[in-house]
């Protein structure tokens, strides 16, 4: 068989091998938490609380006549039981939901602070809730990622190209002080300065959700809104991440740069800009390309406190507000849509080296 | 034309008068509410808060801010800080026991049960006889183990002994919590100390003020070392290296401390407590999901969790307010450890729930019987002490300093509904207000089964009016936009129900008169009077009518008692109709704009009667076809559910009136209501046929309503001082525009109320007490009238209440606690005692309470009177003596005379006998002795007599330095008295001087130097008694001495 032949079959296998995985990956997220009762105790928590609520409510709503606030109670306590769940064992109520998920069919989530995220009211659709909020982290985090790649791709070389010169160090410096500085603190000074004082960016971001909603009712103005809006926070997180893109594709070329080849070709003479094209981006181009995808896949996954600073309700917080409250249909819903994310990225790389570099697996 | 002339004159002249009458009085017309044009209302983050408010972002935020937020605030130009009372913390113990067993056979005596299982009596926590054995819980594991006949219900693994299960240690626990410490250094300054589930924070609290200051619980570490010390040895424990072992184990506890806010360093300083007390603590610093999860998801006999910081908000202000002892000190209520849930080990107690249940659920027959019930159950409660009370937080709500028409709600804080009538900035006709959210998941703009919470309620209350509210300073029940007259018979007698009253008949959906059905008699009757409401109109320009009321009320009574209805909304029927099964008729007088409402309910306040008499309907919010538009939508066409517990169950929507969608739906609704005028006929139809709507109007509304939505693209339409005129959940941010329609009666002075005089406690006059004899004290106070003061004695080093009562007022703003002498007499000489005065007022809720040392003097006064007394008992010793020696030297004399004359007579019949037989010569030498020895005895008895008369001058001389000595004594006495007085005044000045400039420690340092300078004058006292004492001895010798010089006179 002709090694052209051959890639479909090495992609069909890294393709089983990325499903099981995924499959995988769903049934430890479903034993996780229903073998170590995690969720069944924060519903149990929720289900105290929310009697004692409305116990207390009752009381007070009902002043001297209340003869059956026992049964009512009772009524309550089995309702609330029931809609969540806790009346079956946990292996009845988590094992198919991490099945559902991987036909789509994602449930609903009962959560409220998963509805608050999603904005809509309790019970949402988990599906919902991940096309509502997936695209705010995207016009955030995403971009931001983008426009960082996009600096640090064509820069990284040269600076590599010019190891130890002022621009080298100043870039590993800048990605040192960016590693240590939380980018949520910066989010924090960037809406004081630029927003409160120099007032030329907004001190409240909900209001984006607004125009994302309703995008398509008028794209023009939607559009010039969401980048009032996004132009802040996408440069907070593009400072916060530029210098981690700057050092990890520098660190690449590093070891190109010092190949005999590009020093071949510097020693004919051939232009800098030439040899950082056709000797090192070529070659970095695949390892680059999987820092690219998986980071990029990795962004919709959100950053739940520079999300929670700018009160950008996100995939970050949809993960934060599943978790705390024991929320599992969210939870493994956004496992697995971002595993899933995760594993096409994966595969979609696959795909990538085989035709960027034919060495791999032939 | 002479006519014509004339009545232009009179017009004209008409008219200069109606310009010259009408001109000063629209002067004087009050303005209408509310004081803004517009109020901008959008989210805020917490944190965010206090920059957005120093950047003018907003001009006020609704939500109450941190301590810390506070003091980043404190003191920035241009901002202001109110305070409320908005929370309360706690430290909740797990009083759960260790094992439950069943001994056999029927025990009611607590020893003999312990000599049984072998245990000491403190371990039993709990025993029940029951048929034919006695169920028990035990506070720790017998050590010596069980008799091989008990039965173990229960054990617990791997906890042998719970040591807040003693309820010994879990009182005095109360003195491991230095409250004050934690106010001023973990709350800034920003909370009250709170000793018990009640505290100054409530205003029931004038009524439970003496029970709580019994357990002021000091801070007194010793004492709970004590206590646990005497526990735990009593059961067997030992103390090895500052730990107690139980078992041979340590005894140890879990600590979930919470770690959002201040209870963090709370929870902190309680575990060091702990420590100190030779108890071991594992600490959980847990967030609020991780908390709960393991204090209220877990049986308290699996002890995940022993002890766990508390925090509670607080809601309205409520004038009679029985509900921190249900919730907080009662199992029945299901917020004691356990939370009722049925297979769990639950704490119980049968004489709080009792006492708790009749406060609570009104089952009382008169007003001094629910306040004994209340401070009885109040005091039993503490001494059980499942929650150790922390402080009552003050939270701070922030605002731009130029916001006037502020009023602060002791309850609700600055979200008080007074509030959004009266608030404004001058030369500024939009407010931008800042609350936490705008929207969230719960927030449900719709009065059937929406409205639970904040966000939705907070804007919702500016756009309506209720009938009654409660007064923001004091609770009470207060007249809004309604008025009312209350008729009782209760609680034990009835009214007749007139026959022309109605009652709902759910099935038939039409109104009936109320004889029909049996409803005959009332234990009260309201009647509201809605001339305010009936005639002006809803904000979409329609006339407000009694077919709104009727109708509102119909459709509430059809929920709840309409068989189906009442099925598919079961969560809004079942609690309804433990409210409506109460009342008995409505009697709608439209002619007069009033409604009556028999009820069977009372109250010893008559406010209350009519706050239950309008439940359901005191809101009227929006107008009747708007009701309808719901009604189909959640019971015809059943898209929609009214309450959440539907909306999840059934997964459809909950209906609000402010969501995109559900408004479009309400839209269409109304539309197709308008062929369906006979549905809803019914609803506003009395029984004898007269139709409060008439279907042209009932169209009209409905065409007025649908132009309302598609003009603002909002459903909610009501009648307060502000419209809704846009709402954007995504953007966190709504419009509230004012509704300046003349109709609209409401005026901004009946909303504007201010903030809260406070009332405080300027001084306290006491003089030093002398125990037995009566003293007075003055208070001066200061606060709005009718003032009072209530004062109460206590012991501090034992908690006694010595006494307690209320101050009489002898002039404004001045009291007199009048202290009898049977009072004072209770009081132990020269001691300290706390004096604590507490001012009330009823127009606010809040009180200033004041603690200051009563020093008792009587020991001073008492030792110079004994020093007195012993030293004229003394001189009255040497008087009689003196007197004594005085008789023995009359004695004496007489004797000495009788011998001389005894003498006498012998010489001269012996002489004669001599003269018989010697002759002349000799006789006549015999006369001239006997002459001479008569003169010998003679000048001895003149010598002796002079003698005498020396001492007696002698005795004289002592007796003149005797009362000279005694006037010393009484100038002296005088002097300490007057040093005594000087003392007192100095004492009260210097109180004057320290009142509100010194805190507790200076007036302790004060008192222990009053304590000091009195010792020293006690001291000189005693030393002039002494030399006094010395003074008399030296006499009395000086006396013995000239005696002696006497006698030896008279023996020469």
């Amino acid at each position: 068989m002709s090694a052209r032949g051959r890639i479909p079959r090495i992609l069909a296998k890294r393709a089983i091998l990325l499903s099981v995985a995924l499959v995988v990956i769903m049934l430890l997220t479903a034993v996780i938490l229903g073998a170590t009762g995690y969720d069944e105790k924060i519903l149990k928590a929720i289900v105290v609380t929310e009697l004692q609520a409305y116990s207390q409510a009752l009381r007070q709503q009902l002043k001297g006549s209340g003869e059956d606030i026992e049964k009512l109670i009772k009524e309550r306590e089995q309702f609330l039981i029931s809609y969540y769940g806790l009346d079956k064992p946990w292996w009845e109520r988590v094992i198919p939901m991490a099945f559902n998920a991987m036909i789509l069919n994602l449930g609903y989530s009962l959560s409220e602070e998963v509805a608050n995220i999603a904005g809509l009211q309790p019970p949402v659709r988990v599906s919902d809730a991940i096309l509502i909020t997936l695209p705010r982290t995207i016009i955030m985090l995403t971009i931001a990622q983008l426009i960082s790649i996009a600096i640090a791709l064509p820069l990284a070389p040269f600076i590599a190209y010019r190891r130890g010169s002022i621009w080298d160090k100043l870039s590993i410096s800048y990605a040192a002080f960016t590693n240590a500085l939380p980018i949520w603190w910066l989010a924090i000074v960037a809406i004081y300065f630029v927003g409160f004082q120099l007032k030329i960016a907004p001190t409240s971001y909900r209001g984006v959700i607004s125009y994302i909603n309703r995008f398509w009712e008028d794209p023009f103005t939607s559009f010039i809104n969401i980048l009032y809006y996004a132009y802040l926070p996408i440069i907070v997180v593009v400072i916060g991440i530029l210098g981690g893109w700057l050092y990890s594709v520098r660190a690449i070329a590093i070891r190109v740069v010092s190949e005999d080849y590009v020093f071949m070709a510097k020693a004919k003479g051939l232009p800098e800009r030439q040899v950082i094209r056709h000797y090192v981006l070529r070659v970095i181009a695949g390892p680059a390309m999987t820092l690219i995808i998986l980071g990029l896949a990795g962004s919709i996954g959100g950053f739940i406190i520079t999300e929670s600073v700018f009160d950008w309700p996100g995939i970050g917080l949809l993960y934060y507000a599943a978790i705390t409250t024991g929320d599992s249909p969210t939870i493994i819903g956004l496992v697995y849509i971002t595993t899933l994310v995760y594993i096409v990225a994966r595969f979609i790389l696959e795909v990538l080296y085989v035709i960027l570099d034919p060495r791999v697996s032939l | 034309m002479k006519k014509s002339a004339s009545y232009i004159f009179l017009a004209i002249l008409f008219v200069s008068l109606a310009i010259f009458i009408a001109t000063p009085a629209t002067a004087q017309v009050p303005q209408k509410a509310p004081a803004t044009e517009r109020i901008i209302w959008k989210r805020v983050p917490l944190e965010a808060a206090a920059q957005a408010l120093s950047t003018r972002e907003i001009d006020l935020y609704l939500f109450a801010l941190r301590p810390k937020a506070l003091q980043e605030l404190a003191g920035k130009p241009g901002i202001k800080v109110y305070f409320a009372p908005s929370g309360l913390v706690d430290i909740g113990l797990n009083p759960a026991p260790v094992l439950l067993v069943n001994v056999p056979g029927v025990f009611n005596d607590k020893e003999a049960l312990a000599e049984r299982l072998g245990v000491h009596p403190l371990v039993i926590a709990y025993f029940e006889p029951q048929e034919d054995k006695t169920y028990v819980e035990l506070c720790a594991k017998p050590l010596g183990g069980l008799p091989d006949d008990v039965e173990v219900v229960r054990e617990a693994e791997n906890v042998d002994i719970n040591p807040f299960c003693f309820r010994d240690i879990r009182f005095n626990l109360n003195f491991v919590v230095d409250r004050d410490f934690i106010v001023k250094n973990v709350y800034a300054g920003y909370a009250i100390p709170k000793f018990a589930l009640y505290g100054p924070d409530d205003p029931v609290y004038v009524e439970l003020a003496d029970v709580i200051a019994k357990y002021k619980f000091t801070y007194d570490p010793d004492r709970a070392k004590q206590a646990v010390q005497s526990v735990f040895e009593a059961i067997g424990a030992e103390m090895r290296d500052g730990t107690w072992y139980y078992n041979g184990k340590p005894v140890q506890v879990l600590g979930i401390i919470r770690v959002e806010d201040e209870r963090l360093d709370i929870g902190r300083i309680f575990a060091n407590e702990l420590r100190n007390l030779g108890i071991q603590v594992q600490p959980l610093e847990l967030t609020f999901g991780e908390a709960i999860t393991k204090v209220y998801a877990t049986d308290p006999f699996n002890f995940e969790w022993f002890f766990y910081t508390e925090g509670w908000g607080k809601g309205a202000i409520d004038k009679w307010d029985p509900g921190n002892l249900a919730f907080f000190g009662a199992a029945w209520l299901g917020w004691a450890p356990g939370w009722g849930v049925p297979d769990w080990w639950n704490y119980k107690n049968d004489t709080i729930d009792f006492y708790s249940m009749s406060t609570f659920l009104g089952r009382v027959n008169s007003k001094e019987q629910w306040i004994e019930y209340l401070r009885t159950g109040t005091d039993l409660a503490i001494q059980e002490s499942i929650r150790i009370w922390i402080v009552a937080v003050l939270s701070g709500y922030a605002t731009r300093e130029d916001l006037q028409g502020v009023t602060v709600d002791l309850g609700a804080g600055l979200r008080s509904l007074f509030n959004f009538r009266a608030i404004n900035i001058p030369g500024k006709d939009t407010l931008r207000v800042g609350h936490l959210w705008v929207w969230t998941a719960r927030t449900v703009w719709n009065p059937l089964g929406g409205f639970d919470d904040v966000y939705s309620v907070d804007p919702m209350r500016a756009t309506n009016d209720p009938g009654i509210w409660r007064h923001p300073f004091t609770g009470e029940v207060l007249p809004f936009r309604v008025s009312f007259d209350v008729e009782t018979a209760g609680p034990e007698g009835k009214l007749d129900v007139p026959s022309d009253a109605i009652w709902w008949d759910a099935e038939n959906d039409r109104w009936v008169y109320a004889s029909e059905l049996g409803r005959t008699q009332a234990t009260s009757k309201v009647v509201f009077d809605y001339s305010r409401i009936v005639g002006s109109n809803w904000h979409h320009g329609q006339q407000i009518t009694f077919a709104d009321i009727i109708g509102y009320i119909a459709e509430i009574l059809d929920i709840v008692y309409d068989p189906e209805k009442s099925q598919i909304e079961a969560a809004i029927a079942g609690p309804s109709r433990q409210i409506y099964d109460g009342f008995v008729a409505f009697r709608p007088l439209p002619e007069e704009n009033k409604l009556e409402v028999y009820v069977n309910f009372w109250h010893f306040d008559p406010g209350y009667i009519a706050d239950y008499a309008i439940s359901g309907f005191n809101f009227l919010d929006n107008p009747f076809e708007l009701i309808a538009a719901m009604d189909t939508l959640a019971f015809v066409e059943k898209l929609y559910a009214l309450d959440e517990t539907r909306a999840r169950a059934e997964n459809i929507p909950q209906l609000s009136l402010v969501i995109k969608e559900h408004v479009e739906d309400v839209r269409i609704t109304l539309n197709d209501l308008k062929a369906q005028y006979d549905r809803y006929k019914g609803f506003f139809t009395l029984p004898d046929g007269t139709t409060l709507m008439s279907m042209e109007e009932w169209n009209r509304r409905i065409d007025a309503a649908i132009s309302w939505i598609d003009r603002y693209g909002l459903a909610w339409i009501s009648q307060g001082p502000f419209m809704l005129t846009s709402f954007d959940k995504d953007a966190q941010q709504l419009t509230l525009e004012a509704f300046r329609d003349p109709t609209y009666p409401m005026t901004v002075a009946e909303s504007f109320f201010g903030i809260p005089e406070t009332v405080s406690v300027l001084r306290v006059v006491s003089p030093l007490i002398a125990p037995g004899e009566p003293a007075k004290i003055t208070v001066q106070v200061s606060g709005p009238e009718p003032l009072s003061v209530r004062f109460i004695i206590r012991d501090p080093a034992t908690g006694e209440v010595v006494a307690s009562d209320w101050a009489t007022q002898t002039a404004p703003g001045v009291f007199t606690i009048e202290l009898s002498a049977e009072i004072t007499s209770k009081l132990a000489e020269f001691s300290a005692y706390e004096l604590i005065v507490t001012a009330f007022s009823g127009q606010i809720a809040l009180p200033d309470e004041r603690v200051v040392i009563l020093q008792t003097a009587a020991a001073t006064r008492k030792i110079i009177q004994e020093e007195i007394s012993g030293v004229e008992e003394r001189i009255s010793n040497v008087e009689e003596r003196i007197s004594g020696i005085e008789e023995r030297i009359s004695d004496i004399e007489s004797s000495i005379e009788n011998l001389r004359e005894s003498l006498q007579q012998q010489f001269e019949s012996r002489l004669e006998a001599l003269r018989e037989a010697l002759g002349e010569r000799v006789t006549t030498s015999i006369q001239e002795l006997a002459t001479g020895v008569s003169r010998s005895i003679s000048d001895l008895s003149d010598t002796f007599t002079a003698g005498l008369r020396d001492v007696t001058e002698g005795l004289r001389e002592v007796t003149g330095v005797t009362e000279e000595l005694s006037n010393r004594i009484d100038a002296v006495s005088s002097r300490v008295e007057e040093v005594r007085s000087e003392l007192a005044s100095s004492i009260d000045k210097l109180s004057v001087a320290v009142e509100g400039k010194a805190d507790k420690s200076d007036v302790q340092q004060l008192s222990d130097m009053i304590t000091e300078v009195l010792t020293k004058a006690e001291e000189a006292g005693s030393t002039a008694s002494t030399a006094m004492m010395v003074s008399i001895a030296n006499l009395v010798l000086l006396l013995v001495a000239i005696a002696l010089l006497v006698m030896r006179r008279g023996g020469g």
